[in-house]
C-alpha cells in the first residue's frame, strides 16, 4: 500500500518540491504536500515561516523558483490566478472600500463580462445565501467585522472556485470575534464541503477548524498530521516547541549493577528495559508534585525547588528548577495543594511511559 | 463649548492672528479697495471697475489662455506623475527615497535659475533649435508662446503632483490589488478599477496645489512667455508696477483670485466626497 504522502489519485491539491527564494534565501524550501477532496487544512507556523509565500504561490500571485502545484491532478503553474479556481480572502478581508457591498460581491463577475441582469440575480443570491441581503448599498466600512467577513466569503465564492484559501483573515481581530468568526468558516466548509487552505499562527485557530495541519518552520515542512496527532507525536523539538509543549530535555541511557538508567537533567529513572539516548518531550500536565522522597514505580523524579506559580483560571502552572534545568507542570485549579508556596523544596515526577521520545535530536 | 476644547482651539490662535494680519487683511484691502471710488473728500461705491474688466475682449483673452495654461499644466503633471508613482509603489524604501530627491530637486532650485535654464534650451537659438539645425530642420518656436510657459510650468510642479500621487499610492493595500486579480481583473482593469479610484484624493489634492500654482504663477510666464503670452499675473504686475493703476490690477487679482477659488472649491468637494469613500476598509 503506497504511503499516503506519495499518492496522486485522490489528492485533490498537490504540492510537488515547492520552493521559492527571496534573495537567495529560501522562503519556501521544498514543500511537498497532498489536500484530499473537501478537506479542511491548515498552514501554521511561526511568521517568517514560508506559509503565506505558500499561499501565495497556490493563488498564482507569486511565481515559484522550483516545484509544481496540482489541482485534481493538472499542473497550474503557468496558469494565471483566477484561471487556477483558488478564491481568496485576505486579512482583514481586503473589501474594495470605494465600492458598495454589491459591486464587491459583483467584482468578479464584471471582469469576466458577465451581463447585467445575470449579475443581479447571481449576487443577491449569493448575498442572501450569507444572510446580507438588503446591505447591497452599504459599503465595507459601514459594516460589522462579521458581516465584512461575509462579504469577503460571497465575493470569493460567486465564481464557484475549486479551492478557498484563507491568509490570516482572523489577524487583527479581538479574541472573541475571532472565535465566533473561525467557527463560520467551519460551518461553510460543512455545508460546501469545499477544499479549504487556512494560514494562521494561532495554534487555537488551526486545531478547532482543521482536518489537518501542516506545521511550516524556516520554509520547511516540519509535520503534517491531525491536531491530535501533532500535539501528542509532536516529529521534532520545533513542532513541540511550536505547539506549546515547554519541557523537552535528553535522556541518556546509565547501567548499573545490570539495572538500567534513564539519566535526565541530573535525575534518574529506572527503566525496565535499556533506554535510548534522545530527546524527550514530558507533557506538562503528566508532571506531579510529589510529596515524599520517594519516586513510584514506572515514574522519573526531580528534586529541586519550586520556583514559580502561576495562576491561569481552571489551571495552575508551576515550575521546579534542578541544577540547570527547569520543569514546567500543570494541574487543575481544584487538584492543587494550596500549601506549596515558591521557594520551598520539592520533588517533581512523571511517569515514564508518557514522556515523548522526539525523532530528530534538539 | 467646554474649556478643554477652548484650551485646544488656543493653539491655532498664533497661526490665526499670523493668516489674518498679513494675508486676509491685505486681501479684503484689495477687494475692497477695487469696489471704491475716491473723489475728492469722499468715497462712493462702484462696480465700474469690473464692468471695465469684464467688457474687455483683452480681459477674457487673458483670463481664458490663464486657466488654459493651468488646466494643461496640470493635466500634464498627471500624465506624467501618475506611472512614476505607481513605479515608486514597486520600489523599496530605500530606492524610493534616491528617485525622490532625483525627481524633487528642481522644487530645490531657485526658481529664476531654473527658468534661464529652459531659455537657454527652448529658445530661438537655444540648444534644442540649434540641433534641429544641424540636423536641417526647421526650427520651431519653443518659447515666448504658450508651449513654453507650459513646459516650464510642468518641469516646477511636477514635483508636487508627485508627491500628492505618490502619498496616496503608499497608502493603497497591497492586498486589494491581489484581491482583484484574483477575481480575475487585468492589469489595466486592476489600475483603472481599484488603484485609480483609491487615489482620487491624492490625485485632486495634487491638481488644486498644480492648478493655483500654475494660475498665479508670474516668473516663468515672464521668462518663458514674453510679452506675446501675458497671463492674468502678469498683467497684475504691469498694472501694479508699470502704469501705477493700483485698482485695475487689483480689479485682475480679485477676478483671478474668485476665479481659481471657485474651481478649487468645486475639485474639493469631489475630493472630499471620494476621501469619505475611500477611508477605512
Amino acid at each position: 500500500m503506497p504511503s499516503d504522502n506519495q499518492s496522486t489519485e485522490g489528492a485533490f491539491l498537490a504540492l510537488r518540491s515547492l520552493t521559492k527564494r527571496f534573495d537567495g534565501h529560501a522562503a519556501v524550501n521544498g514543500i511537498s504536500l497532498e489536500v484530499k477532496p473537501g478537506e479542511f487544512v491548515s498552514l501554521l507556523g511561526p511568521s517568517g515561516g514560508g506559509k503565506t509565500t505558500l499561499l501565495h504561490m497556490i493563488a498564482g500571485f507569486t511565481e515559484p523558483d522550483a516545484g509544481d502545484i496540482l489541482i485534481q491532478g493538472e499542473s497550474v503553474r503557468d496558469w494565471p490566478s483566477h484561471r487556477r479556481g483558488a478564491a481568496m480572502v485576505f486579512q482583514s478581508y481586503a473589501l474594495f472600500p470605494h465600492l458598495t457591498v454589491f459591486e464587491n460581491v459583483a467584482f468578479g463577475l464584471r471582469m469576466r463580462k458577465v451581463g447585467d441582469g445575470e449579475i443581479r440575480r447571481q449576487v443577491s443570491a449569493a448575498l442572501e445565501e450569507v444572510r446580507l441581503q438588503g446591505l447591497e448599498k452599504r459599503y465595507p466600512r459601514q459594516l460589522s467585522g462579521g458581516q465584512q467577513q461575509r462579504v469577503a466569503l460571497a465575493r470569493a465564492l460567486i465564481l464557484k472556485p475549486r479551492l478557498l484559501l484563507l491568509d490570516e483573515p482572523l489577524s487583527n481581530l479581538d479574541p472573541n470575534l475571532r472565535r465566533e468568526l473561525r467557527d463560520n468558516f467551519r460551518e461553510i466548509h460543512n455545508q460546501t464541503r469545499m477544499t479549504t487552505l487556512l494560514v494562521t499562527h494561532d495554534i487555537e485557530e488551526a486545531f478547532t477548524t482543521s482536518d489537518r495541519v501542516a506545521i511550516l518552520g524556516n520554509g520547511r515542512l516540519e509535520q503534517f498530521d491531525t491536531p491530535q496527532a501533532i500535539y501528542t507525536r509532536p516529529a521534532s523539538a520545533f513542532v513541540a516547541r511550536f505547539v506549546g509543549h515547554r519541557n523537552i530535555v535528553q535522556g541518556t541511557p546509565v547501567q548499573k549493577e545490570a539495572r538500567h538508567f534513564l539519566a535526565i537533567e541530573g535525575a534518574e529513572a529506572l527503566l525496565e528495559t535499556p533506554g535510548a539516548a534522545s530527546s524527550y518531550v514530558i507533557p506538562m500536565n503528566q508532571v506531579r508534585i510529589a510529596t515524599d522522597e520517594t519516586t513510584p514505580h514506572g515514574y522519573a523524579g526531580m528534586s529541586g525547588v519550586l520556583e514559580k506559580i502561576e495562576y491561569l483560571g481552571a489551571l495552575v502552572r508551576f515550575q521546579v528548577k534542578s541544577g540547570g534545568a527547569t520543569l514546567v507542570g500543570e494541574c487543575l485549579d481544584d487538584q492543587w495543594s494550596v500549601s506549596l508556596q515558591p521557594g520551598i523544596a520539592t520533588r517533581a515526577c512523571w511517569p515514564l511511559h508518557r514522556m515523548i521520545d522526539l525523532p530528530g535530536a534538539v | 463649548m467646554t474649556t478643554a476644547r477652548l484650551r485646544s482651539a488656543s493653539l491655532i490662535m498664533p497661526a490665526l492672528i499670523f493668516i489674518a494680519a498679513l494675508f486676509l487683511a491685505p486681501v479684503v484691502q484689495i477687494l475692497a479697495g477695487s469696489f471704491v471710488q475716491t473723489n475728492s473728500g469722499g468715497w462712493t461705491f462702484t462696480a465700474g471697475l469690473y464692468e471695465a474688466f469684464f467688457t474687455d475682449a483683452y480681459s477674457w483673452r487673458l483670463l481664458e489662455r490663464t486657466l488654459r495654461i493651468s488646466a494643461i499644466t496640470t493635466l500634464a503633471c498627471l500624465v506624467m506623475a501618475f506611472p512614476v508613482a505607481l513605479l515608486m509603489r514597486r520600489l523599496s524604501s530605500a530606492q524610493r527615497t534616491v528617485l525622490a530627491i532625483l525627481l524633487l530637486s528642481p522644487l530645490l532650485t531657485s526658481v529664476v535659475v531654473r527658468t534661464l535654464a529652459w531659455v537657454i534650451l527652448l529658445g530661438p537659438v537655444g540648444l534644442i533649435n540649434k540641433t534641429l539645425g544641424v540636423l536641417g530642420i526647421a526650427p520651431v518656436a519653443l518659447m515666448y508662446n504658450d508651449i513654453g510657459v507650459i513646459i516650464g510650468l510642468t518641469h516646477v510642479f511636477f514635483g508636487y503632483m508627485l508627491l500628492a500621487i505618490t502619498a496616496s499610492m503608499l497608502k493603497l493595500d497591497e492586498r486589494l490589488v491581489l484581491a482583484a486579480i484574483n477575481l480575475g481583473a487585468s492589469r489595466w482593469q486592476v489600475l483603472r478599477t481599484i488603484v485609480f479610484p483609491l487615489c482620487l484624493p491624492g490625485i485632486v489634492s495634487g491638481s488644486v496645489l498644480v492648478f493655483t500654482m500654475s494660475a498665479s504663477a508670474y516668473i516663468v510666464p515672464v521668462l518663458l512667455g514674453g510679452t506675446a503670452t501675458k497671463v492674468m499675473a502678469t498683467e497684475v504686475y504691469d498694472l501694479a508696477i508699470n502704469y501705477l493703476e493700483w485698482k485695475e490690477a487689483a480689479v485682475v487679482a480679485a477676478v483671478l483670485f474668485v476665479t481659481v477659488w471657485l474651481i478649487v472649491a468645486a475639485l474639493a468637494r469631489f475630493a472630499t466626497r471620494h476621501e469619505r469613500i475611500g477611508e477605512g476598509g
